[in-house]
Parts: C-alpha cells; structure tokens; sequence
C-alpha cells in the first residue's frame, strides 16, 4: 500500500503539469482541464495495478485522460472560452516583449483553432516529445498518418502566424 | 534526398533522427531551413508551456489520500449497516444448522462465479496481503497466474482465502476455510465442477477444477506454493 501511494504521488509530481497542459489544449478551457487532471488522477489511482511498463507512464496517463475527455463530451458539449480571456495568459507572459506577447498568443489561438486531429498530435509532440511513432500507437494511427497531420498542422499555424503577425505589429 | 523532400520532413521533425536526413544536413541552406523550423518548434513549445494552476498537485494526492467528507459518511454509515446487517445475520445463523464443508464450498463458487472467468492479472502484492493476513506466504509461481483472491465470508459467515488462478484445463478455484477441520481427503463435486477438500494448516483446503483437470497435480502445487512459517495466524 505504502509503494503504491509513492509510485503515485511520484507520477504526480513528473507528470501533473505536462498533463494540464495535454488537457488545457485538447479541450481549450482552464476550469475543465484542472477537472480532467483531477478526474484522469483518481482513475490512475484506482488502476495503478494495471500499469507494468514503467516506461509507458506517460502514454498511459495521457490515454486516461484521452478518455476522460471523451467522456466528457458524452456528458455535455460546453462552449469553449477563449482562453486569451484569461488573466492567466497575461501573467505567464508578463516580462516579455510586446512582440513576443502577441506572437504567442497568435500561437496559441492557431493552435485552439486547428481541429482536433490535427491538434492532437502536434501537442504530443511539442509538449511531450513523443516520437511520431509513439504518437501513431497511442492515437492508434498509422506513422505516415500522424506525420501527414503533424505537417499540416504546423503548416496551418506557421500561416496564422505570418498573416496575423504584420496587422497586430501595425496595432501595437 | 531532394529538397522538397528535406524540406517537408524537416517541418514534421527537425531532429529526425534518420540517417539520410542527418546527412542531408551537410548542405549549409539545408542546415539553415533545419534551424528556422527547430526555432519554429521551440516558438511553439513555449507559448503552449503554459503554468499549471497553483496547488494543482498537493489537490490530486489529497483527493487520493483521503476520503472526502461526504465519502467517511457514507463510511459510517455503511458500517452501521453492516452491524445492523451482522446483527440479524447472526441470529439467523443461531437458528440455523451448519452447512455441510462441502455445501458451503460449491454455494461459495457458485455465489462468486463471476470471478472464474477474470483476465485479470493479480499483482503480487495485493495476493501478498491476503494471504499474510492469514499468516501465510504464497509462491505464486508455483501454482501460475492468479486471475483473482480476496479474503471472502463464507456461508457461515466466517473468513477464507478465495483464490483462482489459471489451471490446465481451465480455471482452478482455491479456498482456504481456516476455521473448518476436516479428518480426511474427500471428492465433491457438481455439474461440470469437480474438486477435492482437504485438511491443510489449521483447517481445510478446496480445489475445483473443471472436469478433466488433473487435481491431484494442482493439490501438490497448491501445498507447495503455500509457506505457514509465519508466526501468527491473524484470521
């Protein structure tokens, strides 16, 4: 029991934020990713048994809270809120400069605005550093998919960025 | 490797570890597209780096640690049940006779079916809790993978190990009745259930198998797999 609530609170400790962030991105709303880390956590708890592969931690909390979002979905389809609306994103880039403040936050609205599958993957990738094989095994895609959808995405927000970058520089 | 496709693959990833691409890298305009796409990806990396919320962590182990208000409540009150419950079965139990070792072992499996047909695979520590609770060691190497256990009440309402592991030709049921003694080896068995009841330790042991299951095999590697040095028995 006491191993058990260490290895625990040991992947809380490694994973809690990168988690969030997985969770804040997949679903675009503060409130309900700190719900989904929480929810993803307790079913973690309960099913600690089933993890073997010490190395598949991360793969394996991340499919937990693939389903938790899932089902959320199931139960109600909330209205996103832009998650520029948020005090939090003026804080965590307090001390840059304007053109960088407005050049990632252009990122991160390309990135809420890409679709899911194209989403996905690309914060697997940049956030977790999965290998876009690792990525294909756990979206149960194939390699060349994950990395047609990779491109596209980035594709997608590289063009957001030149074309809103120019007209907020003439604003500022 | 043309540069069309370099250049593609280099948005993909620009640290692809594949060899024709790192050789690519040769070329100083290839190595200068490498760089604006690395630096794309680190752009990227650092405005979805957001902070988690404060406290988020210490949050998630206490809603793991510790029962929430409502839930020791409930807690109680489903102890209280459970005396209530207790309470009544016990009288019911004074007026009724006791059931045969037999009967009260093919009521058990019949009551736990469910359980024979678990893929589950047990972790060596919680196997290691029940049966440490009863004062005993498992090698459960010696018997195979163990598909359930649980310290299961009995129709007299009384503790035993409740073990099912993978046998040959099927499932394999294991029940240790500690408070039950039985003088010698019998057979029972019902429908396509066949099983022997044995004394062992302190009181009686169980297998049932399907038919065809070669049982005196899986009694010796039962016996061996159970180790009752232990000191005390806490059942």
């Amino acid at each position: 029991m006491i191993a058990r609530q260490k290895r625990f609170e040991l992947l809380v400790q490694c994973y809690s934020t990168e988690m969030f962030r997985y969770a804040l991105w997949l679903c675009g709303n503060r409130e309900i990713a700190e719900d989904l880390v929480q929810e993803a956590f307790t079913r973690a708890w309960k099913n600690l048994h089933q993890l073997k592969d010490g190395n598949k931690e991360k793969a394996w909390l991340m499919t937990i809270l693939r389903n938790e979002n899932a089902r959320r979905f199931q139960r109600v389809q909330p209205d996103l809120v832009d998650i520029e609306d948020h005090a939090w994103s003026m804080s965590a880039d307090a001390g840059l400069e304007p053109e960088e403040q407005v050049e990632r936050r252009i990122l991160r609205k390309a990135m809420l605005d890409l679709e899911e599958e194209y989403r996905e993957p690309l914060i697997m990738q940049v956030i977790h550093g999965f290998s876009c094989r690792e990525i294909a095994e756990t979206l149960e895609l194939s390699e060349n998919a994950v990395m047609t959808r990779i491109f596209r995405a980035k594709q997608k927000v590289k063009e957001a960025l030149t074309e809103q970058t120019a007209s907020a520089m003439a604003r500022l | 490797m043309n540069e069309l496709e370099f250049r593609k693959r280099c948005i993909i990833n620009p640290d692809d570890p594949d060899p024709d691409f790192r050789a690519a890298l040769a070329n100083d305009d290839y190595r200068r597209v490498q760089a604006e796409c690395a630096d794309f990806d680190e752009k990227l990396l650092e405005a979805l780096s957001v902070p988690a919320p404060e406290g988020l962590q210490d949050r998630i182990l206490a809603a793991n640690r510790r029962p929430s208000f409502l839930a020791r409540w409930k807690k109680k009150l489903a102890a209280l049940t459970s005396l209530i419950v207790t309470l009544v079965l016990g009288l019911t139990l004074l007026l009724r006779p006791q059931l045969a070792l037999s009967d009260m072992v093919i009521e058990h499996l019949y009551h736990d079916m469910a359980v024979m047909y678990s893929r589950d695979v047990i972790p060596e520590e919680h196997v290691d809790e029940i049966v440490q609770h009863f004062g005993a060691d498992l090698e459960s190497s010696l018997v195979g993978i163990i598909r359930f256990i649980e310290d299961c009440r009995f129709a007299d309402h009384r503790k035993g190990i409740h073990l099912v592991y993978d046998g040959q030709s099927g499932p394999v049921t294991v029940f240790y009745i500690p408070h039950r003694q039985i003088d010698r080896m019998q057979a029972i068995g019902k429908d396509e259930f066949q099983g022997i009841i044995f004394p062992h330790h302190e009181g009686s042991m169980a297998i049932v198998g399907l038919i065809g299951e070669d049982l005196k095999s899986q009694k010796s590697k039962v016996e061996a797999a159970f180790d009752w040095t232990r000191a005390s028995v806490q059942s």
